[in-house]
């Protein structure tokens, strides 16, 4: 059995060799060069989360006005009144 | 309560730099979906992508490799003497263990070679799905936080207006600015009537003048 095993590995190898072009070509993708060139052409991650962040620290700020104003809104109900009976 | 009115005048006076309309929002939120939408038509046309690539790859494999490699396994020493073991043996039973022995070291071969092609196919499809899965990732967390963004602006408009109307009465302000602006209207009516007067009679006033100063 180890007889024929090794032979049938050496008969692979020559076929191998007679297809070497052919393999090559069906099973080169070359993926990590393409996501390699892809990835210069798009945005840097690290900007990009450095962008976010200065963002979301706005977004937080505008929340709180947001939530100041609406703790606000009987306060100025009672201003306007107020103004009213001034006048 | 001072610092408050203060701090609250001081809100609603940083919140009226700029309008937003809900259509932003909106198309912000479209935007998302549409990127979503576009991620997967991308992962579903690399998929069909690689599994086109698999398929040339066992056809090559059944149509030409193995045949080939039937030819040049009947060449070795090894096989022909295993061979000429099964013709001239005389049991059947000892014929079809010789057999089954070589179609297993055929069929051992013939799987290796498979995943030999398929394997590469599969690791580039995994690291593409991978990487694509990640930069609309990417986009769809920058798209996120500009909606976030762009929401609160927006909530923040709506609650300026809404205690702004609290403070003063929005109708009359705008029944007084619609005087306001008839009444300049009608001033810039009467000045552009007197321009056009003007330069109808440019001619005639011209001579006037020049016989005044003769």
């Amino acid at each position: 059995m180890s007889k024929l095993n090794e032979a049938a590995i050496h008969a692979t190898n020559t076929t191998n060799a007679q297809f070497r072009d052919k393999i090559n070509k069906l099973t080169n993708m070359n993926i990590t060069e393409l996501i390699n060139q892809i990835k210069t052409s798009t945005l840097n991650e690290v900007e990009i989360k450095k962008l976010i962040s200065e963002i979301n620290v706005a977004t937080d700020k505008n929340k709180k006005i947001t939530e100041l104003i609406e703790r606000g809104g009987d306060v100025a109900k009672n201003l306007r009144e107020i103004i009213g009976k001034v006048k | 309560m001072k610092n408050f009115l203060i701090i609250l005048i001081f809100a609603i006076g940083l919140s009226s730099c700029a309008t937003l309309p809900k259509a932003s929002v909106d198309l912000s939120v479209m935007l998302e979906q549409q990127i979503s939408a576009l991620e997967s038509t991308n992962v579903e046309i690399s998929k069909l992508y690689f599994e086109l690539k698999r398929e040339n790859a066992i056809q090559f494999l059944d149509e030409q490799w193995y045949p080939c490699f039937l030819d040049n396994l009947f060449q070795e020493e090894a096989v022909t003497e295993h061979w000429d073991s099964i013709l001239v043996a005389t049991n059947a039973t000892q014929k079809i263990v010789l057999i089954k022995e070589l179609t297993e070291v055929i069929q051992k071969q013939y799987m290796l070679m498979r995943d030999s092609l398929l394997n590469p196919l599969n690791q580039a499809e995994k690291d593409w799905l991978e990487f694509i899965r990640q930069e609309y990732q990417l986009a769809k967390t920058m798209n996120s936080t500009i909606t976030q963004h762009v929401k609160s602006i927006h909530e923040l408009q709506g609650k300026r207006k809404e205690i702004l109307s609290k403070l003063v009465d929005n109708n009359a302000l705008q029944e007084k600015l619609d005087i306001f602006i008839s009444k300049a209207d009608a001033v810039l009516e009467n000045v552009e009537k007197g321009l056009t007067q003007y330069k109808q009679n440019e001619p005639a006033i011209n001579q006037f003048i020049n016989k005044i100063i003769k």
